[in-house]
């Protein structure tokens, strides 16, 4: 949900390069971690496929919520995957997004650490509060209004870390323009925060196994 | 107990999702109605004056947001191309069944 809807050339080459470096050594992270783990149960395989054809079909739609928004399903598939699955699914993600004109390549590094972000958090979350919070409902939309929270965190500190060429705001003035952006994102996040309550919460009552990540527990 | 953790774990959910509506109302009586694109472009302060070459080239941005326009469906659009859209759509659906079949039933 968070995404940097900024056209190739904002950011300088210098920081185009580094977030893509950045993003290139997370995602080799996960790579390795999900190798060392060893082979991917079946399952989880599918349920990753699956969830990046629906996020990708979900992404690329406009919603006329509050001038228009749209969702990307990253806490799902963070609690759906587990983190570093869920990390190669939105690298997959941003990737079409971008070859369909979806935003640019150029920006794609910094998306696509915002939502590996959003995916991390969303199942360390999720995770946390298997003991404290009773009910896949709660427990998934509360992981879901955090993810969201740090994922418009992190859009917001790229954004300020890498400054936008050919303008000439102060960063204080940035900020308080992305504070009031994060804000609606935050409104948004509600509806995505529903969604995902309602899907893991009936899959924790049909299909509790499916809610096991990458490791397979419960 | 259990009953007492589960109304808990949803107050809480509901008093989070209370604060990030009323968040958003404020913060969307402020900046108006606008599209993803061009409010991203205004909180970073790009310039999209009218009458500037830039906002000639995004009136294109602005149409596609659906601002002010009803559109054919009812402000819902769709980002990029169409016609990739629906090829890499087909494509991720043929590898869903792929996958599918190949690691057995979820």
């Amino acid at each position: 949900m968070a995404h940097i809807h900024l056209e190739d050339g904002s950011f300088s080459l210098l920081w185009v390069v580094t977030w893509w470096l950045l993003t290139l050594l997370v995602i080799g992270i996960c790579l390795f971690l999900v190798r060392k783990r060893g082979k991917e149960k079946g399952k989880t395989v599918t349920i990753a496929a699956f969830c990046t054809a629906a996020a990708f079909a979900i992404f690329q739609i406009s919603i006329p919520v509050f001038g228009g928004i749209h969702l990307n399903l990253t806490p799902l598939i963070g609690i759906l995957t587990g983190p570093f699955l869920g990390s190669l699914v939105v690298l997959i993600l941003n990737l079409l997004s971008a070859a369909i004109g979806h935003g640019g390549f150029g920006m794609a590094g910094a998306n696509i650490l915002v939502n590996v972000i959003e995916v991390i958090v969303a199942y360390l979350a999720y995770r946390s509060m298997k003991n404290l919070v009773h009910g896949g409902f709660a427990r998934a939309g509360i992981a879901t209004f955090v993810a969201l929270f740090a994922g418009n965190a992190a859009m917001i500190g790229i954004i300020l870390v890498s400054g936008i060429q050919g303008v000439s705001q102060s960063p204080a003035q940035v900020m308080y323009g992305l504070s009031l952006l994060a804000a609606i994102n935050m409104g948004v996040a509600v509806i995505e925060a529903i969604i995902t309550g309602f899907v893991v919460g009936y899959l924790e009552k049909v299909r509790p196994d499916l809610l096991g990540g990458i490791r397979g527990k419960t | 107990m259990e009953k007492r953790r589960l109304n808990g774990g949803t107050a809480i959910f509901l008093l989070v999702a209370v604060l990030a509506l009323a968040a958003a109302f404020v913060a969307f009586s402020s900046t108006g109605p606008k599209g993803i694109e061009e409010r991203f472009e205004d909180a970073v302060g790009i310039s999209t004056e009218p009458g500037s070459s830039a906002d000639t080239e995004n009136y294109s941005v602005i149409d596609r947001t659906g601002r002010g326009e009803s559109g054919d469906g009812g402000g819902f659009f769709l980002e990029g191309s169409p016609a990739m859209y629906c090829l890499i759509l087909a494509v991720l659906v043929a590898l869903c069944l792929i996958a599918y079949r190949t690691y057995g039933r979820v």
